[in-house]
């Protein structure tokens, strides 16, 4: 294509994005999907006197069941709570990285890994909680305001990111990161955090291969990366070399994704109800979907809700126990611990 | 109702809007002046001090709840979203004024306190101008209920230093490609420097 006419085309596109609005109402198109019954955990979490959560932007655990929520209060932090609830530490106080916290995600070393996209950073903390990597860096004091989020992103640098949005791990340790708002990519790192490749750019595009907000992702054990697209409506999957595999569009907007770890792994995708907005006023009913990994669905379970048990924003999931799925919920700025009964589960016929 | 009869209903009502405006003005200079006495009775521990009070309630066991705007209001920028912090503290005490607890410490919506009310309940709701959010917490002071979302980021005009060139330009000659969101650098001019920032098209 003439430079001339990609030019006029990123111009259009551009256009269209601002003219649209924020999100595209997208009813998920799986019909008959069976209801798994759930129960959730009443008082999971048991803050210390003056301690509240904002809003509950990451939960993940680690394999001692200890559950780790990455809030934005009046200022973002990371706080860790026994198997029971009960509080145990913050980690990171006052580091450089934390500004608006995204994502909190515990790889298979038990290592605790922050997405902040209010300094561009992925920050990994060992168990001990001492920060051991970080991939991206913050702008420098006051240089960064004048950086504008209006406008054609610059091309997409190797080791900056642009409001990332998560992270995960491949059976050999390499480093996979949605990127994110501003930059719209996954990209490979090694396990020393060298680049290795990205797929989609700082452009948003809808083709295959391309994100419109990657908002989330997860790694199976064969190295596959499962993307939330989630302006797109969809989740693309991809090979270890994030070469293009598969696209499922059937489950509403992807907001959040997460991959049970064992020897039959379960894939979870959320379809929150935008924020700000009220249950039941949009297409997208806040439920989870579960799901093999080649894209069948199995049950969905919840809805959008601002009652204990039902989801006000689903952001994040951890799914380590795939009958035990915990949720960070924005707009309601809680953690819950849903007990699935997929057994009882009504038999009906997916699609 | 024809378009003339609409019109007379309108003028009967105007009409009689009007007198009752005027019939309160008139009543007025036969209010009699209701005594009191004024005693200052909340006992604040050292070093919490009472900003600016937007908002007081009592609960059914005459416990007095006060919203303030204190400490330090404050905006920090990571990337070009000023993100708000702080400003405002809810506060309880009994009814003889002693000091019992402070409720939503370092609450992520508690920004320029507007006001705060007790429900028949005892639930304490208190609503909060800047991040346009209503919060409700039980008697025990734990959070039941949020109505409204904070931005995730304010609009803020960007200050460009004194005598220096166009901000966007100058970031841009001093930090090339150092960041990933630089977005108007090369078209950069000092009137969109001046612009309150646009916000980002999608959050969360």
């Amino acid at each position: 294509m003439p430079a001339l006419f990609r030019r006029a085309f990123s111009v259009l596109g551009l256009a269209a994005l601002v003219a649209s609005p924020a999100f595209a109402q997208a009813k998920a198109k799986a019909q008959n999907v069976p209801e798994i019954p759930y129960e959730s955990v009443p008082n999971l979490l048991k803050m210390p006197p003056g301690l509240y959560l904002g809003e509950a932007m990451g939960v993940a655990t680690n394999s001692k069941g200890h559950i780790f929520v990455f809030t934005r209060s009046a200022n973002t932090r990371l706080f860790e709570f026994d198997e029971k609830g009960n509080y145990v530490r913050e980690l990171g106080v006052g580091n450089y990285g934390f500004e608006f916290a995204h994502s909190v995600r515990v790889d298979p070393q038990d290592n605790i890994w922050a997405v902040d996209e209010g300094t561009n950073m992925v920050i990994k903390f060992n168990p001990e909680g001492r920060i051991v990597m970080v991939l991206g860096r913050r702008p420098e004091a006051a240089l960064g305001m004048l950086t504008s989020p209006s406008g054609p992103a610059p091309p997409a640098e190797k080791y900056t990111l642009g409001r990332p949005t998560d992270v995960g791990w491949d059976p050999q340790g390499n480093i996979f990161v949605s990127d994110g708002y501003v930059n719209h990519r996954v990209v490979k790192y090694d396990k020393n955090g060298r680049f290795l490749k990205q797929v989609g750019s700082e452009r948003a595009g809808s083709e295959q291969g391309q994100f419109n907000l990657p908002h989330g992702l997860a790694v199976d054990a064969q190295g596959n990366v499962y993307v939330a697209d989630r302006s797109n409506n969809r989740m693309q999957v991809f090979d270890n070399n994030l070469v293009f595999r598969a696209v499922y569009d059937n489950i509403g907007t992807s907001w959040s994704v997460c991959v049970s770890p064992g020897p039959h792994q379960y894939l979870f995708t959320s379809n929150s109800n935008p924020n700000g907005n009220g249950p039941g006023t949009w297409e997208n009913t806040g439920e989870i979907y579960k799901m093999e990994l080649d894209g069948k669905i199995l049950g969905r379970f919840g809805h959008a809700s601002k009652e204990f048990g039902g989801f006000q924003v689903v952001h994040m999931m951890d799914c380590r126990n795939p009958d035990q799925i915990f949720v960070a919920e924005i707009e309601s700025w809680r953690v819950q611990k849903l007990m699935l009964k997929p057994q009882a589960a009504k038999v009906a016929a997916a699609k | 109702m024809t378009p003339r009869q609409k019109m007379l209903a309108l003028t009967a009502a105007a009409a009689i809007a009007a007198a009752a405006a005027i019939v309160p003005l008139t009543a007025q200079s036969a209010v009699s002046e209701i005594a009191f006495d004024s005693a200052d009775p909340l006992k604040w521990p050292a070093n919490i001090h009472l900003g600016e009070a937007a908002g007081v309630a009592t609960n059914s066991r005459g416990d007095v709840f006060v919203y303030t705007r204190t400490g330090h209001p404050t905006m920090t920028f990571g990337t070009a979203r000023p993100f708000a912090h702080g400003g405002s503290r809810l506060f309880q005490f009994d009814k003889t004024g002693k000091f019992v607890r402070e409720i939503g410490q370092d609450s992520y919506g508690f920004l320029v306190a507007q006001q705060v009310r007790v429900d028949p309940q005892d639930n304490v709701w208190i609503v909060d101008r800047l991040s346009s959010m209503v919060i409700k917490f039980d008697p025990n002071g734990q959070i039941q209920m949020l109505l409204g979302r904070k931005s995730e980021s304010e609009r803020v005009p960007a200050v460009a230093p004194r005598g220096a060139a166009p901000p966007a330009r100058w970031c841009w000659w001093s930090a090339p490609r150092s960041m990933s969101t630089i977005r108007e650098a090369a078209g950069g001019s000092a009137r969109s420097a001046f612009a309150p920032i646009a916000p980002a098209a999608s959050t969360s």
